[in-house]
């Protein structure tokens, strides 16, 4: 469908251009040009549906920021205001330069591993998904839906804001910053990259809730607040998902906790996600318990240093059970 | 280097991710700010839960009433973004309780103008669909066209091989939208459109 020949105009309106008295000019057109409001009326549509994934980003930015601030743009510590009350997410300190060093050396080994491995035919993908959260966390965006992980590029690559590079002949352009927390492990890489490498045979979330036995549709017609939430998982609403199941409860529904619990792990949220995988692992009857299992040791496997032992405890038992995931996965770790 | 408001919304505004982030981090992040919103909220009844539910309201509201320059800098932004977050609150309750009010002390200038800002929630979902339609690179190519980045900006992004292509890819995405809300003639019913 052709642009109207008021486009331009239109435009500059929307986008907040026009002075003034061109401002009132216009809205007088407006109300005597039936043909320029007609295509007005569309072109503000357009701008709120545009609108509408601006707002998506921001509040799945905003559920990131409870655990991993975005960066002060002023990397130089004598730059960092000291105003009372302004607040400095972090602030850059000598130790980290050395941080700086390991990650740079870590990224390395990480990027001769995936060369080898997928030089071999297998192993982990060295794409966007990996990528991410080798990048600056400060761009803290959703990890992209495991089923529509593809080239960058194509027409179904996952919608993911990187991080802007820095600005040429700025003498105070930001240096790269060291990887924060858990995220800086290769073991967080290692995890995230295997969840993204075996969530492309998941289905749907929304399809797995319609499968499980629960009543997600009223009858009215009126969709349950659990397919609602799985829809939204379905397009990176992580925002959403969390907001409408809320906080983890006593005598949440299974499908709840296994639906929280990826949104967790998409969020790069770890340490939460692990507590709703466990719940569903503690009885082999809940539904999704065995991919539980698989998804909860990913979820150690992230936080390694920190559940070393639960972890290994695990793998092992997976791999006794003749879990080919789990035994090729230690064999990476080793 | 002083933090300004007009630094902030010079950041909001940026085509640099970086700075918007953390711009619109020092009002989601201050601490002020959030014991007053949770006081607010907890002087009539609500829990830390509603607090953040309304505080994101407010600040997608005010996001984009930065961006779009409704936002005229006839007050202090944090005072711009407490008036947006009493009213989200009145909208948030409103939903449980149709003729909630807020106390006369809590209502201010601000507000008016704030409250004709609000997307109906059908009016989202049905343009929430309108873009999925579009798949990912399309929302990608909107997304920062919306937060005004350049063509360069764009191609650099999306690793284009010219701001031609960036912006042939651009118009490409806003002509399948159009043609999309143009077409769906239930869509252009709901929402009150004479196309």
């Amino acid at each position: 469908m052709p642009k109207s020949v008021y486009f331009d105009d239109i435009e500059a309106y929307l986008t907040g251009q026009l002075s003034a008295a061109e401002k009132g000019a216009f809205e007088k057109r407006l109300t005597e040009d039936k043909e320029l409001a007609q295509a007005f009326a569309l072109q503000k549509l357009e701008h709120e549906a545009m609108e509408v994934i601006v707002e998506r980003e921001l509040r799945n930015a905003m559920t990131a920021w409870a655990d991993n601030p975005p960066v002060s743009p002023f990397l130089e510590e004598k730059d960092l205001p000291r105003e009372k009350g302004k607040i400095i997410p972090l602030k850059a300190t000598n130790w980290r330069k050395y941080l700086w060093i390991a990650a740079g050396i870590l990224v390395l080994f990480l990027t001769i591993f995936a060369i080898r491995q997928n030089s071999t035919g297998g192993g982990i993908p060295v794409d966007d998904f990996v990528h991410d959260d080798t990048t600056d966390s400060s761009q803290v965006s959703p990890l992209p839906p495991i089923d529509t992980v593809k080239e960058e590029n194509s027409e179904e690559a996952p919608f993911v804001v990187t991080p802007d590079p820095p600005e040429p002949g700025n003498k105070k352009q930001p240096k790269p910053r060291p990887p924060q927390k858990d995220e800086s492990s290769s073991y967080t890489l290692l995890a995230v990259a295997t969840y993204a490498d075996e969530g492309n045979e998941l289905a749907p979330f929304s399809t797995i809730v319609r499968g499980g036995n629960l009543d997600t549709t009223k009858p009215t017609g009126e969709k349950s607040i659990l397919l609602q939430a799985a829809e939204a998982f379905d397009t990176t609403n992580y925002a959403t998902v969390l907001q409408l199941l809320g906080a983890p409860k006593p005598g949440d529904q299974s499908n709840k906790r296994y639906l929280r619990a990826h949104t967790y792990f998409r969020l790069k949220q770890y340490e939460n996600a692990i507590p709703e995988f466990e719940y569903m692992v503690a009885d082999e009857f809940r539904p999704h318990h065995e991919e539980s299992r698989w998804y909860l040791l990913l979820s150690y496997l992230a936080t390694y240093n920190k559940n070393k032992e639960k972890f290994d405890t695990l793998a092992q038992n997976l791999a006794a059970e003749g879990n080919e995931a789990a035994k090729a996965l230690m064999q990476k770790l080793e | 280097m002083d933090i300004t408001d007009e630094l902030l919304i010079s950041y909001i505004r940026s085509g640099d991710s970086r700075k918007r982030s953390w711009a619109l981090y020092q009002f989601y992040g201050d601490p002020a700010i959030r014991a007053w919103t949770l006081g607010f909220v907890s002087r009539y009844g609500g829990q830390k839960v509603d607090e953040e539910d309304v505080f994101q309201n407010a600040m997608v509201i005010f996001d984009r009433d930065i961006r779009s320059g409704k936002f005229q800098g006839a007050s202090k932004l944090k005072t711009f973004l407490s008036g947006i977050f009493k009213l989200s609150w009145v909208g948030y309750k409103r939903k449980r309780n149709p003729t909630f009010e807020l106390k006369r002390e809590d209502i201010d200038s601000h507000m008016d103008s704030v409250e004709q800002e609000y997307l109906k929630k059908e009016r989202k979902e049905l343009l929430e669909g309108a873009i999925a339609k579009l798949g990912p690179a399309c929302q990608q190519v909107l997304y920062y066209y919306k937060l005004s980045y350049s063509m360069k900006e764009i191609m650099n992004k999306l690793d284009m091989p010219s701001e031609g292509s960036a912006k042939k890819k651009t118009h490409s995405c806003r002509e399948k939208l159009r043609k999309y809300l143009s077409d769906n003639s239930g869509l252009s019913q709901a929402l009150n459109l004479d196309i």
